[in-house]
């Protein structure tokens, strides 16, 4: 197994891969399956058990050539177009099949063969048109399917169908679906990219997000787009004048400042009993104390809850009991707000008292 | 354990019950009642007040006391003193804190219960014998029908048994009262029995174990909780309300709330009573600076200044904060901020959509929008003039570009799409949008079927439609510019201009009437004066763009200059024209006369020729040339004996033609003069004959592409195979304008201004005088009527070219013939069913009877007062803009598939004021931002977070990541880039190169980015490509504007990291920030870090952070000073120049810093 996999493989990945633990575990050595040749591909699959076979495939390279001449001129060699040139689209090719109106105007619909010859090529004899020389020498290592179908009239609806299955938008593409059920080796790179280009004539049919998008599959599943020209991703370079080593600074420093945020929710948390105010269930809130060395200008409420005799009291403001905090100054986001800390550390308890009173201290 | 005092309790109880059992006979005048017992007689009538906080519940117990278990007696309860007990107490006190069940709670015993209660007590406080196991604790919850158990149904039923009639099943609806209380019959017996659950066919079918009978099918089975909920409801009496959001609201009472110091205003009352019955208590207010930044950004969309900062914090008046308020409403800002929600709401963008996705100009509309916003427009004028503006008596017009709303939608100019199938389409948008933006209505979920869920049936679905399906528009738009219906719409300015030009435009015509006298005069005298002899003529030469004589001579005239032409496939040969000579075809030879002028679909022109023709086709004047489809550019024709005036691409698909209904004369001279008017359509087009207007037969309308212009001009053929004109040709003619009537009547005078002159007026025709009349004034009059005559030729030069300078806008019209408008089976474009008529869905109020149902009555009838759901969406999504979500949170589906507001009187409240205050918007922002709510601290520890991520309780402020528009605003405004201009048309601010020549159609061109102020405006005005929107407001969650979209996500991915730290935009903006820094945040580089802090936060930075930042810019300042290009290259970027008295180095230096602030977390977020 690699060795990889071995290092990640702690009893608790286990458990996170499974999700429910010993049952899930139970389940799959029903099916036979060795839940660690999942691997990672577990992880980013969106459900237990997928897929449900070892990938072989480890790469899926699409080309998508759109507005290529059509298969009659380069695959799909059809000889007795020869013998209907110039008699109209029989009724039973053309069906039921509506009209664009490019051509609905039109009096006749008279079938045109390709204009450019056939030949049979490899040992497969498979038949390419002379447009592709260099194709077809290779023509033993395709594979042609001359299966395809498609109802689509015009470009957009025919592509979108190409990448979704449907002619109207809304359906995952080709390669969310691999996504979703291949996953991928790894948790740093996007496992489905699209990269468009623009041909040398210039004229290329507009390709959207949708024909790589996600549809109703969670959108971590969709192409991330590569563009063709400058950054792949937007953004991604730094401006010109920032080095590595500044922007590593840079992102040093953010994470100390936020790490600053952090400490001091925690510090908040960290002692015993501390309870915020949205969190107490009073019924009957009592009386708090103002304190009386408020500096500089903030507003405080200091909120109490107090139960009946017996029960445990919770307080604070400040001055409370020692292991109460003052949440209520912890307001600074990077520390150090206009508000001041109160985090005094005397030993009053806390009083009860049947009068609601509320007093708020706003200086 | 028994205690004293409880067995003293059963003693004396068991004792009193002996005394009773033993004495019947003496208690038989007044039988004495029993002694009650607690559990017999008591608890039963408090399970339901008091079991929710006392009971076995553990985490919603309150002061830790429980009533269902015997534990109080010993503290609440003093056996036969009801007035010395505790529970007494509590029960009758007047002091409205202490008195239970809480007030806020809004339930209470009776005063017989009460009564009760002091009996037992006095009675003894029996316990009594303990209660079997379930029963009466374990309904200690009232299942509300409203939030649980219509949407299990919804959810799990109404596809099979809802409003869908074709999906119905079996004929079982339980979407209705009338359905869910039927008896089934044969199928079971009733589907509900109130009050018994066993009994009842639902509940039987929801637990039945055979999987044949069970319901719903298949494997969604209820889950037990489900089940549970659906039991309880039917025992509780299985109470049925109609969806709430059907329901007119009410005027609300504004509740009591026990601590009545916090409320600020109603808004307060109503969250804080929900936070009492829940046992929360409100956060504390955010500190000053904080709350002003707040308000700022969510009223203007921009940060508070320093400044502003200061004086507000210096402001002691107790109404500092409202009068920060007003100052915010009233500045023009404002109605920029408010723009934007209401934007994504209407779909505006500056595209078409669809594949080619070219230019439209709609920013007009934009304009009215902000300006409706800061004039305070009442929002129903707001939504009358939207929907309806232009069916109002004698719209100004303003109101008719108000009803640009509805044409925001996309339109589609690919070639070789159906018509009617977009026609269609529209109609459809326009439908859904208004039932999302003003409804909350999934209307569009009927457009194929009825609506699964919702009582919409679909053919009501194409009765709104009808309402929308009846302007003139086209199913296929024009690829670039707008597409009819239009209008012109200048700007106020740009009316001044107008005014002023008209003003003088009259005065210039006055001055010539004033000479009428004497030009009449001098005209005859002139007459006169032309002998017969002299052979004077006189050519229309305004507007002229190339002429060819003919006479003799092939050489043409193009504006003044002579074109060489030639002549090809064959030898010239000239005859005697109507008008000197002429030239002759043989079907063969053609003039090539050069390059003219190009003309392309939206100019206007004229062309005219003498012609002889003698046969039925022939080219008269072309540039074009043969296309795998027909003909590629402008040409005039005869085709089979009629006159044909075409533009177009591809004959078949894509342009605008016209041709004459009856045939040419052959073998005769005749003048024919053809002109189009630029519109892009055959209406524009006229045809004539000797000065006769003829009619016309449109034979194309679908311009898409643009017309090429590489062939030559050809006289007698096309470059394309199309039949040589045999016959004779004589003085072509083209006008870069359109000739009137009686213009081209003149033109095909062919009497010399010598032989009409000479002429008894009287036997004149019109032409001829006009002819006579146009030479003298265009040359042989005095010069003072010479100039009289060019000065207002000139103005109306002028004027017509600035009246093409202003700005069009898409519009709503009335057709004056009503398009059908059919259900579509399945919603298909091309499978109508039956016609129906303008109306609005059976479930609303329906629409008053004595008018006539039109758009203008749907607009009307959405802010009538007794409409349920406009005011209530409304304040909504008002709500939803300052807390992130609205009290209902799926604020595009108030139907019973969307969520139940978590505050519902507080919406009836706000939506009923709204209503009551005339509809007044800036009053309801007024009252939200001024509440103690609003005014919350917005910090919270992970355990309130988890308990409420998203703060329904509003039991804190709101922290928000700021909408995209505000971080790029906020960052513009902070650097001091930002250029203040409300309105105008959409600008092009920096933008990776590239991003569009990968997405567009070839031959439209790549982004091209404004210069100069263009870059630093608020990104309201950013250019908006539908299928690719500017990618800063992507990245950050803005919507796309394809569609109608009312609540966006916030997500949080690194590609917004990415684009706040790299984008030029934020690059540049950090190094203004970091020359303010050092021109104006002091001299240390500790004053300047807090300086660009406070500049970004509204705060003072704390002594670790300003540590941090500061060491960060000593270690840039290390880096930059041993290596000065690097730095240049950072502050050179952006188009600002830079300021040059600032070292690079330092001025680099603190960029890095700035540019960190401007990553920041407090700064992107609202706080």
């Amino acid at each position: 197994m690699d060795s990889r996999l071995e290092q990640h493989f702690t009893r608790r990945r286990f458990l996170e891969l499974t999700r429910s633990g010993i049952g899930a575990a139970a389940l799959a050595t029903l099916f036979g399956e060795d839940i660690l040749a999942q691997g990672q591909a577990g992880i980013d699959g969106p459900l237990p058990g997928l897929p449900h076979f070892a990938p072989k495939a480890k790469r899926v390279i699409y080309l998508f050539q759109s507005g290529a001449p059509s298969q009659h001129e380069l695959w799909d060699y059809k000889p007795r177009l020869e013998e209907l040139r110039g008699t109209d689209l029989p009724p039973s090719v053309r069906g039921n099949q509506r009209l664009t109106t490019m051509t609905a105007a039109q009096q006749s619909f008279p079938i045109v063969p390709s204009m450019f010859k056939f030949a049979q090529h490899g040992d497969s004899r498979a038949w390419v048109s002379e447009l592709m020389p260099h194709t077809a020498k290779i023509a033993d290592d395709l594979c042609f399917i001359k299966s395809m179908h498609t109802e689509a009239i015009n470009h957009d609806p025919g592509i979108t169908f190409f990448q979704t299955g449907a002619q109207l938008a809304g359906r995952p593409s080709i390669g969310a679906w691999l996504s979703y059920g291949l996953g991928s080796m790894n948790n740093d790179l996007p496992t489905f990219v699209a990269m468009v280009s623009m041909g040398s004539g210039q004229v290329g049919q507009p390709l959207y997000d949708r024909l790589w998008g996600s549809g109703f599959l969670p959108t971590k599943f969709q192409g991330v787009k590569f563009l063709s020209t400058g950054d792949p991703v937007l953004y991604l370079s730094n401006p010109s004048g920032v080095d590595d080593s500044t922007r590593r600074r840079f992102l040093d420093d953010l994470e100390k400042l936020k790490k600053k945020n952090t400490a001091t929710r925690k510090r908040a948390l960290g002692s015993r009993n501390t309870k915020w105010p949205i969190g107490c269930k009073a019924r009957s809130p009592s009386s708090p104390t103002c304190p009386t060395n408020r500096t500089a200008s903030s507003s405080c409420m200091a909120r109490t809850h107090e139960g009946l005799a017996h029960s445990h009291a919770t307080a604070f403001w400040p001055g409370g009991s020692p292991s109460a905090t003052c949440d209520l100054s912890n307001f600074s986001i990077v520390d150090g707000t206009s508000t001041p800390d109160c985090r005094a550390e005397s030993n009053a308890k806390p009083r009860m008292s049947t009068r609601h009173r509320r007093h708020s201290c706003k200086t | 354990m028994l205690t004293f005092r409880r067995s003293f309790v059963l003693i004396t109880g068991l004792g009193l019950i002996l005394c009773r059992s033993v004495l019947p006979a003496a208690a038989a005048s007044q039988e004495p009642e029993p002694a009650l017992e607690y559990n017999r007689d008591i608890r039963p009538m408090l399970v339901h007040t008091c079991f929710g906080c006392h009971g076995q519940n553990d985490a919603s117990r309150q002061a830790d006391l429980r009533l269902d278990t015997p534990d109080f007696l010993e503290s609440h309860v003093v056996s036969g003193d009801a007035s010395a007990s505790l529970l007494f107490d509590r029960l009758v006190t007047g002091d409205d804190v202490m008195r239970m069940p809480p007030v806020s709670t809004r339930q209470s015993l009776s005063a017989e219960q009460i009564a009760t209660v002091r009996r037992w007590i006095e009675d003894g406080a029996a316990w009594g014998d303990e209660p079997a196991e379930s029963s009466t604790d374990v309904a200690t919850r009232v299942v509300d029908f409203e939030r649980e158990v219509r949407p299990l149904l919804s959810q799990n039923c109404f596809s099979c048994h809802g409003p869908d009639e074709q999906a119905r099943q079996r004929g079982l609806r339980l979407d209705t009262q009338d359905g869910a209380l039927a008896d089934r019959d044969h199928f079971g017996g009733p589907v509900l029995v109130p009050g018994r659950a066993e009994d009842s066919l639902l509940f039987q079918r929801i637990v039945a174990e055979d999987n044949r009978v069970r319901m719903p099918r298949g494997d969604d089975r209820l889950t037990e909780d489900e089940v549970e909920t659906i039991r309880l409801w039917i025992d509780q009496g299985a109470e049925w309300v109609s969806h709430w959001a059907f329901i007119p609201p009410e005027r609300q009472a504004v509740p009591v709330v026990a601590d009545t110091e916090w409320t600020r205003n109603p808004i307060d009352n109503f969250v804080l009573a929900q936070l009492e019955r829940e046992g929360l208590v409100p956060a504390p207010e955010t500190d000053r600076a904080t709350l002003l930044r707040r308000v700022t950004l969510d009223l203007t969309g921009l940060p508070p200044s320093p400044a502003d900062v200061a004086s507000f914090l210096n402001d002691d008046a107790p109404d500092a904060y409202e009068k920060a308020v007003d100052g915010l409403l009233g500045s023009q800002r404002y109605g920029e901020r408010m723009a934007v929600e209401w934007l994504d709401a209407s779909r505006y963008a500056d595209t078409n959509g669809y594949q080619t996705d070219g230019e439209r100009s709609m920013w007009r509309w934009r304009d009215w929008v902000i300006n409706a916003y800061n004039d305070n427009m009442p929002f129903d004028q707001f939504t009358i003039e939207q929907l309806a503006g232009d069916m109002l008596p004698n719209p100004t017009l303003d109101q008719r570009i108000a009803t640009a709303f509805n044409r925001n939608h996309s339109q589609n100019g690919e070639g070789g799409i159906v018509v009617e199938e977009f026609l269609n389409a529209y109609a459809v948008d326009r439908v859904e949008t208004t039932s999302t933006v003003w409804m909350g209505l999934t209307l569009g979920c009927a457009r194929c079927h009825d609506h699964k869920f919702d009582p919409l049936t679909q053919k009501e679905f194409y009765e709104v439609l009808a309402n929308f399906n009846n302007i003139p528009e086209r199913g296929k738009a024009f690829k670039y510019v707008n597409s009819p219906p239009l209008i012109t719409a200048p700007t106020a300015d740009q009316q001044a201009e107008l005014d002023e030009l008209d003003t003088r435009l009259t005065e210039a015509r006055q001055a010539f009437a004033d000479l009428s006298d004497r030009t009449i005069r001098e005209q005859v005298a002139w007459e006169q004066s032309l002998g017969a002899s002299s052979r004077i003529d006189w050519a229309l030469r305004d507007n002229l763009l190339a002429r060819f004589r003919l006479d003799g001579d092939l050489a043409g005239e193009h504006v003044g200059d002579a074109v060489r032409s030639s002549l090809e496939d064959g030898v010239p040969q000239f005859v005697d024209g109507r008008v000197g000579a002429a030239a002759s075809f043989d079907g063969q030879r053609f003039i090539n006369g050069g390059t003219s002028p190009n003309l392309g679909y939206d100019d206007p022109f004229t062309l005219s020729a003498w012609i002889y023709p003698r046969a039925k086709d022939g080219v008269i004047v072309s540039r074009a040339r043969g296309g795998d489809q027909g003909e590629v550019g402008w040409g005039l024709y005869l085709e089979d004996g009629k006159v044909r005036l075409s533009l177009s691409t591809r004959t078949l698909d894509d342009g605008v033609a016209a041709e004459t209904t009856d045939d040419i004369r052959l073998n005769v001279w005749q003048h024919v003069v053809a002109t189009y008017d630029g519109s892009k359509a055959p209406g524009g087009m006229r045809v004539y004959l000797d000065g006769e207007s003829q009619t016309l037969v449109p034979l194309l309308d679908l311009v898409g592409n643009r017309l090429p212009q590489r062939e030559p001009l050809r006289i007698g053929a096309s470059g394309s195979d199309k039949p040589r004109f045999d016959g004779h040709i004589d003085d072509v003619r083209v006008y870069g304008a359109v000739l009137t009537a009686a213009q081209a009547a003149v033109v095909a005078t062919p009497e010399s201004i010598s032989e009409i002159a000479t002429s008894a007026p009287e036997q004149r025709t019109t032409a001829q005088a006009d002819k006579l009349r146009m030479c003298f004034l265009d040359q042989y009059a005095l010069p003072d009527i010479l100039e009289a005559w060019r000065a207002v030729n000139t103005l109306e030069d002028e004027r017509d070219a600035l009246w093409d300078s202003f700005p069009t806008v898409m519009v709503m019209e009335e057709m004056a013939e009503r398009r059908e408008t059919f259900r579509l089976l399945r919603g298909a474009y091309d499978n109508p069913g039956e016609p129906v008529t303008p109306n609005v869905p059976a479930i609303l109020p329906p629409l008053p009877v004595n008018e006539e149902k039109n758009r203008l009555t749907l607009a009307r009838w959405l802010v009538d007062p007794n409409h349920p759901l406009t005011a209530r969406v409304t304040v909504n999504r008002f709500w939803q803009m300052y807390f992130g979500t609205g009290i209902v949170k799926t604020a595009e589906n108030f139907g019973t598939q969307g969520e139940y507001p978590s505050h519902p009187e507080l919406l009836d409240w706000l939506a009923t004021s709204f209503i009551d205050s005339g509809w007044d918007v800036k009053s309801i922002q007024r009252a939200i931002v001024t509440s103690a709510t609003y005014r919350q601290a917005s910090q919270v520890t992970p355990g309130v977070y988890e308990a409420d991520p998203e703060n329904r309780r509003l039991a804190r402020g709101p922290r928000l990541r700021l909408p995209a528009q505000t971080i790029r605003d906020q960052a513009l405004a902070v650097s001091g880039l930002l250029v203040e201009k409300i309105g105008g048309p959409s600008v092009k601010p920096y933008q990776p190169e590239g991003l569009w020549a990968d997405m567009v159609e070839g031959g439209y061109g790549d982004y091209e980015e404004s210069k100069g102020d263009g870059l630093w405006r608020r990104s309201l005005y950013t250019f908006w490509k539908r299928t690719l929107g500017p990618p800063t407001m992507m990245t950050f969650d803005s919507s796309t504007r394809e569609t109608c979209i009312v609540r966006t996500g916030r997500t949080n991915t690194p590609l917004q990291a990415l684009n706040l730290m790299n984008d030029v935009t934020y690059v540049e903006a950090a190094r203004r920030v970091a020359e303010r820094m050092m021109t104006e945040g002091g001299e240390t580089p500790e004053e300047r870090v807090a300086y660009a802090y406070q500049l970004a936060t509204a705060r003072r930075v704390g002594t670790e952070a300003q540590a941090v930042l500061v060491d960060g810019f000593h270690h840039h300042l290390d880096r930059y000073q041993s290596d000065r290009m690097a730095a240049l290259s950072l502050v050179s970027l952006g188009e600002y120049p830079r300021d040059e008295t600032l070292d690079v180095a330092e001025l680099a230096s603190y960029t890095m810093v700035a540019n960190l602030i401007l990553n920041l977390d407090g700064t992107i977020t609202k706080e």
